[in-house]
């Protein structure tokens, strides 16, 4: 049943485009120059910084990640997922503060991925799921490489939840 | 054995379902894909973590034979991983070729009167257009940092959704199609030796075993 439907849908898009149809064809996952988008979902300030969590969409991919701009300065990047596809799955992301201001973690309602990120304010490195690296000048980055090596734990009641963002998910 | 076709058909289909597609180091397919630059690039980066970094590996990112994969997108645990977007050559104009050149054998082998059937014709950049985007986990099996030799198995992983063709999956041309996401995970393991300095793959005897 199937196989003969899909030489029929194949034979469909063939004919489309030998009859000069333009499927503008982003043929299977592509990437096109200047595909590159981003959705902010929310910021918050903690101190003197502003932390704003977003999701960087660049061709076929996406990466969801935060970045620290301090005193108004320029932004950089903290990376806490790398999506195969343009979206990521829904999600509630929570800001976490200690009570002294100093550090944030970034909490996530998936499985297993309870804790995607740590920074402590000020610092030019972040503890990320590809393990402690310095902070991105762009969110759009050739390559993210590295390993997880825990995130430092917090105690319940030394932290307060300072914001909380839900993405209902790409597609 | 896989065919991008078959992955392709899927998900063009009507009837689609989301579906996983293991495949293992004898798979076409995962041939296919460990020829593939980006790839070569993403393991060699694993392959020189590994030598500069062995006892995190030896304690952090050995391999748990109970893992399999499934259809999510949640990060393999306790794995080194490599995020690779969008890798050169997965471009529109690249794509769009092998795209055509895989249809067009379609159209031929389907409404010519008399034209015996013809295999479709599947590029080896139809194969890698189709996934684009990737993230590669790596473990040991096994690793001896004083011999600096190891056993990495490496788990390739690319989810294929309506999200992956952009404006592609909107025209009216696949109204038709289900385009339910596919979840592909491809598997291999290579020994390696850095007791020289320099990271070699020890290729593997006609038993399999490359040591």
């Amino acid at each position: 049943m199937r196989k003969p439907a899909m030489r029929v849908l194949r034979v469909l898009l063939g004919l489309a485009w030998l009859a000069g149809l333009s499927l503008n064809l982003a043929a299977a996952q592509i990437v096109t120059e200047g595909d590159r988008a981003v959705r902010d979902l929310g910021s918050v300030q903690v101190g003197d910084a502003s932390v704003k969590l977003l999701i960087a969409y660049s061709g076929d991919s996406a990466l969801l990640e935060f970045s620290v701009a301090k005193d108004a300065g320029r932004e950089r990047y903290v990376p806490m997922f790398g999506s195969t596809y343009r979206g990521i799955p829904e999600v509630t992301l929570k800001v976490i503060v200690s009570k002294s201001g100093d550090q944030l973690w970034v909490q996530s309602s998936w499985p297993d991925n309870a804790v995607l990120a740590y920074y402590r304010l000020g610092a030019d490195t972040a503890t990320t799921p590809f393990g402690t690296m310095g902070l991105l000048e762009t969110p759009f980055p050739n390559v993210l490489s590295g390993g997880p090596q825990g995130f430092p734990q917090f105690d319940p009641g030394g932290v307060w939840t300072l914001a909380s963002f839900y993405y209902p998910g790409d597609g | 054995m896989t065919t991008v076709g078959d992955i392709l058909d899927e998900f063009f289909s009507p009837f689609s379902s989301e579906k996983l597609w293991v495949m293992p180091e004898d798979d076409n397919y995962t041939k296919i894909v460990r020829k593939w630059d980006p790839v070569i690039q993403s393991t060699n980066r694993a392959k020189f973590d590994l030598s500069a970094n062995c006892s995190t590996w030896q304690s952090s990112y050995v391999s748990q034979p109970s893992w399999k994969p499934t259809m999510t997108n949640t990060p393999k645990p306790g794995a080194y991983r490599d995020f690779v977007p969008s890798p050169p050559g997965t471009d529109p104009g690249t794509c769009l070729k092998a795209f055509v050149v895989y249809v067009g054998s379609g159209v031929g082998k389907s409404v010519i009167p008399g034209l015996a059937p013809l295999p479709a014709i599947q590029t080896d950049k139809l194969y890698t257009c189709s996934i684009g985007s990737f993230n590669i986990y790596t473990t040991v099996d096994a690793v001896d940092c004083g011999a600096k030799t190891a056993t990495m198995n490496f788990w390739m992983y690319n989810a294929m959704s309506r999200t992956s063709f952009g404006k592609f999956a909107s025209n009216p041309a696949f109204a038709a199609s289900g385009m339910r996401t596919q979840y592909m995970w491809w598997n291999w393991v290579e020994n390696v030796d850095w007791s020289s300095g320099t990271v070699k793959t020890v290729p593997k005897t006609a038993s399999g075993i490359g040591w």
